[in-house]
């Protein structure tokens, strides 16, 4: 690793290597678990999936083929067809785009609120933690389903409410999650010398505290994605997520519920992509907890 | 004579705790001067630390600074707000610490903790800063600063990172450091080198230093003079050459016994019989009178103040066995005399400095 950032002598060039060791050390902390690149290939195909959606898809995933409704998979249709005769293929395919986007923007916010959150009551300590977590504990004494329903429909019926309402269902557990790291590293003798040296409380929270808080921060994160999946999926089977006629997956279970006895195809097979997809980011978080939270071997890894 | 740089007058830091105070630093003064190195020597739990972090303003909880003052060129530290206390820290006044690696945080390399406290302190551009860290690197004589400095703080070695830990203590050239054991982590070699690039250092930058530390032999390496450290208070105080020569108090007579020699043919070493008293229930006297030899009636009624013993009144021990000699006057703040008497304003080498006080 010194060799490499040796060869480089201006500052941007640094800066650059250093972005780039940080690609390669998760990699390899990712290869370092097989778990971990299980679900790191599952959500590296999803991606790809979402990415060239357009070219994949064998059809618009909005036309619609009244001629044959309901099909079961079949040459043309391989996942079969729904009420309106679209191509549950392509719905699937383009699922993924709402599904993925959705779950990064609740995990990106919950991380943002709750980090910051979090990392305030751990450092401060005292009446300030006090409040905080005391606030964070009425919005988990609320199941969490039932609070995201109470938001989205006072706020109104639409994928953002929806994002939103689930982000802060989340906040909880994340806050939960790094006020308990800070707390603990607050007391690190690194920090105390920090302090020593002069430097404000955002410095201290941000530059020393917040990055040994990572790897909790980066577990969570991923297992959170997946949960964000299926209360995303849940809200709009509810009707309360991602409307029709975009292709959702759980919109999409929804709508096909009605015709569960005609045929089960338009609801097993949007059922098994969220399953997918939860699995992916399930696998990739409980690896990244063995290796990250409770490898001894995570600095071998790292080197 | 230019005023003192530092002068701490009656501090007392105490813990507390469910079952009372803890006091880890009992009414103590001193002065250091610019260019001065200051050792504070005493066994474990004698508060050194304490005294040292107080000064830093980073007791940790539940310490609290309960009594006295902290100036530093006029200015008091204790009555200071946390920007001010801020803009001094890792700028004016440094600290070293007794654990190098663990002071290092682990998420940076060493070269961005650097530029850090440059980047918190100064108005250097990226470049400079870097330009900074490889000359502190250098002269702390660590080899290929450059490459150096993108190593993270667990690939080096204890020296090193105390290398590393100085080098950032300096690198706001600092008037004064705090040093706080800085080489009782390493093992003895390294001890060595450490000490001899600090006395370097010290008097390259003129630096003054105020040592802690429960090594005599260091002490007497290093300081101009030193204070010796019992149960939270400062029992003498004076030149490292007159108080190693001629101990005026039966502690630190005791304590300089017990440093083996390598002249030494006795097959024991020399210990002080029993133990320190609890910090959470000094006795009312003397705080040495269990373990002391010389032992009197008056040790057990009231704690001796400072007696002047030489050096013009700038050596000075708390010990009633040289009662009759001048004594320092108390302070404007003393308690009274059932609560720990006794001032202790003890300036190295000014002439008798009561009465202008």
């Amino acid at each position: 690793m010194s060799q490499e950032s040796a060869e480089f002598s201006t500052v941007e060039q640094t800066e650059r290597s250093r972005i780039l060791t940080g690609a390669v050390k998760g990699w390899r902390i990712i290869r370092s678990n097989q778990l971990a690149t299980a679900g790191f290939l599952i959500v590296l195909g999803l991606v790809f999936v979402a990415i060239f959606a357009p070219f994949l898809a064998p059809y618009d995933p909005s036309a619609q083929d009244l001629d044959s409704t309901l099909a079961p998979p079949s040459a043309d249709h391989p996942l079969g067809t729904d009420n309106t005769g679209r191509d549950i293929l392509s719905r699937i395919i383009f699922g993924t785009r709402y599904a993925l986007a959705i779950a990064l923007v609740v995990v990106t916010l919950e991380t943002l609120i709750g980090v910051s959150l979090g990392l305030v009551a751990g450092y401060y300590k005292g009446r300030v933690d006090e409040t905080v977590m005391r606030g964070l504990d009425v919005l988990v004494s609320i199941p969490p389903l039932l609070l995201a329903m109470v938001i989205v429909t006072t706020f109104g019926i639409n994928i953002w409410n929806a994002m939103l309402a689930i982000g802060i269902v989340y906040i909880p557990m994340m806050s939960r999650t790094v006020r308990s790291s800070a707390l603990s590293i607050r007391e690190e003798t690194y920090v105390q010398a920090a302090e020593g040296l002069g430097y404000d409380s955002k410095r201290v929270m941000l530059k020393h505290i917040l990055p040994n808080a990572v790897p909790p921060i980066v577990v969570l994160g991923t297992t959170d994605v997946a949960y964000a999946l299926i209360d995303v999926a849940t809200l709009s089977f509810l009707g309360l997520g991602i409307q029709p006629p975009k292709p959702s997956w759980g919109a999409m279970a929804n709508a096909a519920q009605e015709y569960i006895l005609v045929t089960p195809w338009p609801i097993v097979f949007p059922t098994i992509a969220i399953a997918i997809a939860v699995l992916g980011f399930n696998l990739l978080g409980m690896g990244l907890r063995e290796v990250l939270l409770y490898g001894e071997d995570y600095e071998e890894v790292v080197e | 004579m230019t005023p003192p740089l530092l002068e701490v007058d009656g501090l007392s830091t105490h813990f507390k705790t469910a079952d009372g105070a803890v006091k880890a630093v009992d009414d103590n003064s001193l002065t250091l001067h610019e260019g001065e190195v200051l050792g504070i020597v005493g066994e474990s739990g004698s508060g050194k630390s304490t005294l040292l972090r107080s000064v830093m303003g980073i007791v940790e909880e539940p310490g609290e600074i309960v009594a006295g003052s902290i100036e530093y060129r006029g200015r008091d530290l204790t009555a200071m707000s946390d920007a001010e206390l801020r803009e001094l820290r890792g700028n004016d006044i440094s600290f070293i610490f007794q654990e190098p690696t663990a002071h290092l945080n682990p998420a940076y390399t060493v070269g961005d903790q650097i530029t850090d406290v440059l980047q918190a302190h100064t108005d250097l551009d990226q470049g400079d800063r870097w330009e900074r860290v490889y000359e502190l690197l250098g002269r702390l004589g660590i080899p290929s600063p450059e490459e150096r400095a993108e190593s993270y703080p667990h690939e080096f070695s204890g020296g090193m990172a105390q290398r590393v830990c100085i080098a950032m203590a300096l690198a706001c050239e600092p008037e004064l450091v705090l040093a706080d054991e800085p080489t009782s982590a390493l093992d003895v070699t390294i001890q060595a080198q450490i000490i001899d690039l600090l006395t370097e250092l010290q008097s390259d930058l003129d630096l003054s230093m105020l040592w802690v530390t429960h090594d005599m032999g260091v002490v007497a390496e290093t300081c101009d003079s030193m204070g010796v450290m019992y149960a939270g208070n400062i029992v003498e105080y004076g030149s490292v050459d007159a108080v190693f020569d001629d101990p005026k108090h039966p502690y630190t007579e005791a304590l300089l016994r017990t440093v083996p020699s390598h002249l030494d043919t006795a097959p024991r070493f020399d210990t002080i019989e029993g133990s320190p008293p609890d910090l959470q229930d000094l006795p009312s006297g003397c705080v040495f009178q269990e373990r002391c030899p010389d032992v009197m009636e008056a040790c057990r009624n009231e704690r001796p103040p400072y007696y002047e013993v030489g050096d013009e009144g700038a050596w000075v021990s708390k010990c009633y066995l040289h009662e009759g000699k001048p004594t320092r006057p108390a302070s404007p703040s003393a308690p009274e005399p059932s609560a720990p008497l006794a001032d202790s304003q003890t300036d190295g080498g000014q002439p008798t400095g009561e009465g202008d006080r």
